[in-house]
């Protein structure tokens, strides 16, 4: 099991959420909707050349439309090894949260 | 109205942002400033946060493009590299050749500084160092008198050795053999830490004057000469007639300072007289504990200081320096060493320059192949191949066969000069070692690794530089017909400029060969009949020496194979060393040049032309005046004579010798003859300005003996022994050679270098050609489908072939006028070559027509072979095919 990143993860389920349609633009929106984290397309591309180059996910490019300069997408898909990484790093995060998200909670609210 | 991104937000993002994910990027910008818009950001905050995304995004382009692990070869590179040679063996052959002959070619320089700049066995730290003068950039050597100063004075040295070689006459059942020593103090080997293998080495009682002869023999002449007699030590040696008893025989990897066999004890009468007198010598010692080479220097020149502030005259100018042990073989070329030479960086870049042109060559190749793998690369890039990944693939590939020629280059540069050298009969010093070292191999790799970027990198840089569309078109548009553009009619006309450069510089060096090769048709000496030897009265003072040289002269004009004896301080043909001189400037007419002149000279008996049969141009000859104190008379050859006077007469004029910086030394001569050329100069015996001084019996010692015999002047070597030693037991005859056996390794070495130099230019055009082939007729064949249409509609054959053929006359023509001025200035320049004839501007003349000849006929064959082909197609087929 490889190791994933915070910003990783967050790309990884935007790719397992929008299924056909993960280009970067949707990814960033997707995080941006979800989240309320703001991310650059900068990171964002840089890290699904990252992820891409660990056979997590792959690349496919799609047709180009025209008004656009004839610029086509990039979309990306989770591969197994992918699907395996980022279940085995939700399952880690479930498993140490377990039983602590109560007093998790009540630490938080507790004013300083 | 929707809002648009900022002009200057899209031009950033395609200037900025590059490489074959581009365009996914930029439409990710795209939609990521529609996306703002769209949940209500203001138009002002939209734009700003599209220039924050596109300058993250160029950043990360850039930082990926750069992240070692996009540049790093892997394995499968290497494989794909070895798979690259074995589909294209022709192209690869080549490529190998090519940059196998100019790798080791471009490293020999620092090679052979390497191996000569080295510390000596046994002093692995450099202790060992010699110490001398530099007068200006002129190396002079320390006397007798120094060498007894610096002795009790420098603290820097635990101690000094001083040495003169010498070249003995081994008396051997009748015959002589000359054998090279020298005669040395005894603590030379003190300070070379060498003890003797059998018996011992000199000691310093052996050094006294009135002690019984000893010597101490090399391993090879205890081995040649002496069977390898373990008894050896105690036995006789004759040298010279006289007797010596050896004392010891030194280890076979001994040979001080470079080649020696013999050492006999230096025996000086008295301490020299005072700092700058007495014989020459060559000091060197080594650095006491806790000395560094940098105090010694300044402990030396503190010395030097204080001597020049009580005799100015003495050490006007002069310097003294202490330097590293090598120097004690090879002439001092300068305080710095070889490497601060000026002509060896010159040497470097040109040694470097073969190899540059085979990078061209083997580029513009790979450039003809890489251009029919442009689709490939267009493929691999839409499937996501990033620029680096297929550069790195491409740099492997190449690198795979740099190495292989580097390779072959290193085991070529490892193995080849050793044997040459050895096959030259050249005994390089014993301390050298011309095996490759650690230094020599990481160059190596430089090397190649420089090689892969200029031939394979360059080429794929330009067929990988655009976006995936762009080289989807681009590979369409060459199927097309179009041309592969600037770059390679500048590598034709930049590949056949050096090759017109490379081939002008051979031809013009084959034709300084043969148009200074010493000859009797040259200077008039009749070098084969006259032997040359040198002379030695030892310890004796002047009026002795004198004596002793007259009486020698005198017995060898007896003698009835004897034509003719004189004596100089250098004969014809031999290196007469430099001096700057100016003329007369006020009694010279308005055209004549201002000096300094560089004078090659040599003091000559007064007899010497005479002798040797050399008439007198003008003027006349000397005689017995001119041997007064105050004559002041000189003759000058022709080719001073008309540099520095032009037509005027030189007869009565008045030349002086000057410093570099245009100082008067000395007083002024006057020009009494001129004299043909006799040849001042090894390498150009005819070329250079000369000048003779008079010169009477015993004024200088050694003298050099130029006896002109009936028959072979070697049947005279031992009888000269014998007259010499019957005149005078003091007097030594050492190095009695044929005159011109004594430059034929010169020349030996000059003629290898020459057909080494035109071997390479060779091979050098050779692939030019072949490249230019290569070139042309891709770019040709890729016309098929536009001569195809110009067929049809109806243009001649004769105007398109003369179409096609114009560009490449024109590419060659521009190469051919680049090159031109560049292989003048160097050959004229560089080379010296002015004043030597008509012989080398037509051999520079005859090599480059021959090249330019080569050029074009390959280039025709080039451009017609494919044009043919097209013209024969059907216009119907060709569009067909092509389109």
């Amino acid at each position: 099991m490889g190791h994933l990143g915070e910003l990783e993860q967050l790309i990884l389920f935007a790719v397992t959420a929008l299924g056909e349609e993960a280009y970067g633009g949707a990814i960033r929106a997707h995080i941006e909707e979800r989240s309320g984290r703001v991310v650059s397309s900068g990171a964002i591309n840089t890290t699904l050349g990252r992820l891409a180059e660990r056979r997590l996910v792959v690349g496919r490019v799609g047709t180009p439309v025209s008004g656009r300069a004839g610029r086509p997408r990039k979309y990306y898909a989770l591969t197994p090894a992918g699907a395996r990484d980022l279940q085995d790093s939700y399952t880690t995060i479930r498993a140490m949260a377990g039983g602590v998200l109560q007093r998790l909670n009540a630490l938080a609210e507790k004013k300083s | 109205m929707t809002p648009r991104r900022s002009r200057v937000g899209r031009l950033l993002a395609a200037l900025l942002i590059r490489g074959a994910e581009a365009p996914f990027i930029l439409r990710d910008l795209e939609d990521a400033f529609n996306h703002d818009v769209a949940r209500g950001l203001a138009p002002a905050d939209a734009r700003r946060r599209d220039l924050r995304n596109i300058l993250a995004s160029a950043g990360s382009v850039w930082a990926g493009s750069l992240r070692p692990s996009a540049w790093r070869p892997s394995l499968l590179d290497v494989r794909l590299g070895f798979r690259t040679i074995v589909r294209t063996p022709g192209l690869s052959f080549v490529a190998v050749c090519a940059l196998a002959i100019g790798i080791p070619v471009g490293l020999a320089p620092m090679h052979a500084v390497d191996a000569l700049e080295r510390s000596l066995p046994g002093d692995p730290g450099g202790r060992i160092r010699t110490l001398c003068y530099w007068r200006d950039s002129v190396h002079e050597q320390a006397a007798a008198g120094d060498y007894f100063l610096w002795r009790t004075s420098l603290r820097s040295f635990g101690a000094l050795a001083a040495y003169r070689p010498t070249t003995v006459s081994l008396d051997t059942g009748g015959t002589g053999r000359p054998i090279p020593g020298i005669e040395t103090t005894a603590s030379t080997f003190d300070i070379l830490r060498t003890p003797a293998m059998l018996g011992r080495v000199l000691r310093a009682d052996d050094e006294k004057s009135g002690a019984p002869g000893v010597a101490v023999i090399g391993h090879d002449l205890w081995r040649t000469q002496f069977g390898g007699d373990p008894n050896i030590v105690g036995r006789s040696l004759l040298i010279g007639g006289a007797p010596f008893s050896i004392v010891g025989v030194m280890p076979p990897a001994f040979r001080f300072p470079t080649s020696h066999e013999l050492w006999l004890p230096l025996r000086m009468s008295d301490d020299g007289g005072g700092p700058r007198s007495g014989a020459t010598l060559v000091v060197f010692g080594r650095l006491s504990d806790g000395a560094t080479p940098e105090s010694a220097q300044a402990e030396l020149q503190t010395l030097t200081s204080s001597l020049a502030a009580g005799n100015p005259d003495a050490f006007k100018r002069l310097r003294a320096a202490v330097l590293p042990a090598w120097h004690l073989t090879f002439g001092f070329p300068s305080p710095g060493g070889l490497r601060a030479l000026p002509e060896f960086s010159l040497v470097q870049v040109l040694m470097l320059a073969p190899l540059l042109v085979a990078c061209v060559n083997v580029g513009l190749l790979i450039l003809a192949r890489t251009s029919t793998r442009a689709s490939e690369f267009a493929v691999r890039t839409a499937l996501g191949a990033s620029r680096a990944r297929i550069l790195s693939q491409v740099f492997a590939e190449f690198m795979v066969l740099a190495l292989m020629a580097t390779g072959a280059g290193l085991l070529i540069l490892g193995w080849l000069p050793g044997r040459v050298l050895t096959a030259m009969g050249i005994t390089l010093p014993y301390w050298i070692d011309t095996g490759l070292t650690a230094a020599t191999v990481v160059r190596g790799l430089v090397l190649a690794a420089a090689c892969a970027v200029i031939a394979g990198v360059v080429p794929a840089i330009r067929m990988t530089g655009r976006s995936i569309d762009a080289n989807i078109k681009r590979v369409r548009a060459s199927r097309s017909g179009q041309r592969l553009g600037g770059l390679s009619s500048a590598l034709i006309v930049i590949d056949v400029a050096v090759a017109v450069v490379a081939i002008g510089v051979a031809g013009g060096l084959w034709g300084k060969v043969q148009a200074t090769k010493p000859s009797a048709s040259v200077d008039g000496v009749r070098a084969g009949e006259i032997l040359s030897v040198t002379l030695d009265v030892r310890s004796a003072p002047p009026q002795q020496v004198a004596r002793t040289q007259a009486a020698v002269f005198d017995k060898l004009r007896g003698e009835p194979d004897v034509r003719a004896v004189t004596f100089a301080t250098a004969l014809p043909r031999m290196d007469h060393p430099v001096r700057l001189m100016e003329i007369d400037q006020d009694a010279a007419a308005a055209a004549a040049p201002a000096g300094p002149f560089k004078v090659r000279t040599a003091r000559i008996a007064i007899d010497f032309f005479d002798a040797l049969e050399q008439p007198l141009v003008a003027g006349r000859g000397f005689d017995s005046r001119d041997l007064v104190e105050d004559a002041r008379t000189v003759i000058v050859n022709t080719t001073f004579a008309q540099r520095a006077f032009g037509s005027n007469n030189p007869i009565g004029r008045r030349v002086r010798q000057a410093a570099s910086d245009g100082a008067p030394v000395g007083p002024w001569l006057d020009i009494v003859g001129v004299v043909g050329h006799m040849g001042v100069h090894a390498l150009t015996p005819s070329q250079d300005d000369g000048m003779y001084l008079p010169l009477r019996e015993g004024g200088v010692n050694p003298v050099r003996l130029a006896i002109w015999v009936r028959g072979d002047p070697r049947v005279l070597a031992s009888r000269v022994h014998e007259l010499a030693r019957a005149a005078d037991p003091d007097a030594v005859v050492a190095m009695p050679v044929p005159l011109d056996e004594m430059f034929e390794g010169d020349w030996y070495l000059l003629e290898a270098l020459v057909l080494g130099v035109a071997l390479l230019v060779g091979v050098l055009l050779s692939l030019a050609a072949s490249a230019l082939y290569a070139i042309l007729s891709l770019v040709v064949s890729q016309r098929t489908r536009e001569i195809g249409i110009r067929v049809a509609l109806g243009a001649s054959q004769w105007r398109i072939a003369r179409d096609v053929a114009a560009r490449a006359v024109v590419q060659i023509g521009v190469g051919v006028l680049i090159g031109l001025p560049f292989a003048g200035a160097l050959s004229y320049e560089f080379l010296e070559l002015t004043g030597s004839g008509r012989s080398v501007p037509v051999a520079v003349a005859m090599a480059l027509v021959l090249g330019v000849s080569v050029m074009l006929l390959v280039s025709f064959a080039a451009c017609t072979v494919p044009t043919l082909r097209a013209l024969r197609i059907a216009p119907v087929d060709a569009l067909r095919t092509e389109g």
